[in-house]
């Protein structure tokens, strides 16, 4: 019977003395990584379909086929000092504002764990708003070749800078992760930059056997200079403007997220769904998201198929400043001021997506997925397509393609 | 990696096979093991959360076989009721990649297994 243990050796648990076994590890550094190698098609030639809003182009407009709305390279170092104290930093490269890769630091913390429950991170740490929000830019740990975007793209950001505490407890057979965050951070897109501080959340997930439950809730601070001077110019049509200003302003107003998911997967299939609010009494208005995915699986095999749906729930137009009460010129600017913020307030997310897919695991850590998005555009919303084009119809419908290769080590 | 283990006093080592011959799940225990049972939930535990039945009393190491391998995926599917599909996503999740786990077995299945397993009596 031995000799049919040493054989088969299948599994095997090795308990040591702690002190020992840490002394004789310790310190040790561990590598990881991950990555996508994908190309979209886009049927809208007019407008560029992008999964980053703040990138600088994707597939349709600049290209009928691209590359470069989902490639992405990820690399993770974590080097523990004690079993207590551990730095993490994760650099990733991938399509950017400024239209290039150059790699950027996604992570970098310090973390420490005071109780094998209890941890404490400082420094850049990946955000927590969602179901899926701590892996988003893994798309190896997904079905799909890129998050829903109707609740995704609500926070386009994955990381901040600041402080998390994050703590298990288990209940029966629960297993619980509650996470405090608090922090702030800058991102840069193409004509500035938007800065957020003062942000806090908080998120519990619960896993119970093949379930698994999420909650969240957050508030954002977030302020571009670019959105400040134009509620300054505002301001100088008098009450009437000030006013406008007032109601419409972003700095200084808390975006309010949250956001409840559930998962269920006994193996053989699973089922996912998700539902967002942001609300704020700002420019970037209120809005509800649902998502929707079940999959089955065959082998390596995973046909998937999903139902996404956004809709802004606060007012897409403004009537705004009256012309005829300013002389010229201030009449020809309140107009084009109104324009502008109209075609703010009517830029948010509405849209239906049905989503279909097939996942293919061939070997072990890579995957192969092909996947394919007809969206319906409702209420004229331009479905945050960016460099459109005087010919682009906001409201219409797009047919995505996408293939990617999927891997982490 | 067996002479650290033993250098180090390494308590106890078990061995948890799904064993097609023999449809128990058999447990190799040392003498000198402060573990000397293991519940299924805390196997588990162990096993994708990496937590230890004793805290503080010892550390454990899970170690696994290859992601290929048909014990690995019949181990997994009895006694933790996880797919190789959900195991995959699990790690993934976590950002351990193919988990850390696999590492130790590849040691163990060159070196460990044998030698330590060898100083164990037949019974």
């Amino acid at each position: 019977m031995l000799r049919h243990f040493v054989r088969s050796c299948a599994i095997s648990l090795a308990v040591c003395s702690g002190a020992a076994m840490a002394g004789d590890s310790l310190p040790s550094l561990t590598l990881n990584g991950f990555g996508t190698l994908g190309v979209v098609h886009s049927d809208v030639s007019d407008a560029d379909f992008v999964a980053d809003p703040l990138a600088s182009s994707g597939a349709g407009y600049s290209g009928d086929w691209s590359a470069e709305v989902d490639s992405r390279l990820g690399l993770q170092a974590t080097l523990a000092a004690t079993s207590a104290l551990s730095t993490t930093v994760q650099v990733v490269s991938e399509k950017r504002f400024d239209g290039s890769y150059s790699p950027a630091i996604e992570w970098a913390y310090l973390q420490y764990d005071a109780t094998p429950n209890l941890s404490l991170r400082v420094g850049r740490v990946v955000l927590g708003n969602f179901l899926n929000s701590e892996y988003r830019k893994v798309s190896f740990a997904t079905p799909w070749v890129r998050p829903p975007a109707e609740i995704y793209r609500l926070v386009p950001v994955a990381n901040f800078d600041g402080v998390d505490l994050r703590y298990r407890y288990y209940v029966g057979e629960l297993i619980n992760d509650l996470r405090l965050s608090y922090g702030g951070g800058s991102v840069e897109y193409a004509t500035g930059d938007i800065e957020s501080s003062d942000s806090w959340g908080v998120s519990q997930q619960t896993r119970w056997g093949n379930t698994t439950l999420f909650a969240s809730y957050g508030e954002v601070n977030v302020s571009a200079q670019e959105l400040t001077q134009f509620f300054d110019v505002y301001r100088l049509f008098g009450p009437p403007g000030e006013a406008l200003a007032d109601r419409y302003e972003v700095d200084g107003k808390p975006l309010r997220f949250l956001s409840v998911g559930v998962n269920y997967d006994p193996g053989q299939w699973f089922v996912e769904g998700e539902w967002t609010r942001l609300s704020s009494s700002t420019l970037l208005g209120s809005s509800e998201s649902t998502h929707m995915t079940a999959g089955y699986r065959l082998g390596k095999w995973t046909p998937y198929a999903a139902l996404g749906r956004a809709r802004v729930t606060s007012n897409t137009f403004e009537p705004g400043l009256n012309p005829a009460f300013y002389p010229s010129p201030f009449a020809e600017g309140a107009a084009l001021l109104n324009s502008t913020l109209n075609t703010l307030l009517s830029s948010g997310l509405q849209q239906d997506s049905r989503t279909v897919g097939l996942r293919w695991d061939f070997r072990p850590g890579m995957a192969l997925t092909a996947q394919y998005d007809h969206i319906d555009f409702r209420s004229g919303s331009p479905g945050g397509l960016i460099n459109q084009q005087p010919s682009f119809q906001p409201g219409g419908t797009m047919n995505l393609f996408s293939l990617a290769l999927d891997f982490v080590f | 990696m067996a002479k650290r283990l033993s250098r180090f006093y390494c308590c106890a080592l078990l061995s948890l096979l799904p064993c097609t011959v023999f449809a128990d799940l058999v447990v190799v225990v040392s003498a000198d093991a402060a573990l000397s049972r293991i519940q299924r939930q805390e196997l588990k535990d162990l096993y994708l959360e990496s937590r230890t039945p004793l805290p503080g009393q010892a550390r454990i190491t899970p170690l696994d076989q290859s992601e290929r391998s048909r014990e690995r995926s019949e181990f997994y599917q009895r006694y933790i009721e996880k797919t190789p599909a959900q195991l995959r996503t699990h790690w993934a999740r976590s950002l351990r990649g193919r988990s850390v786990l696999s590492k130790c077995l590849r040691r163990a299945e060159s070196r460990l297994c044998p030698r330590v397993y060898a100083q164990y009596p037949t019974g």
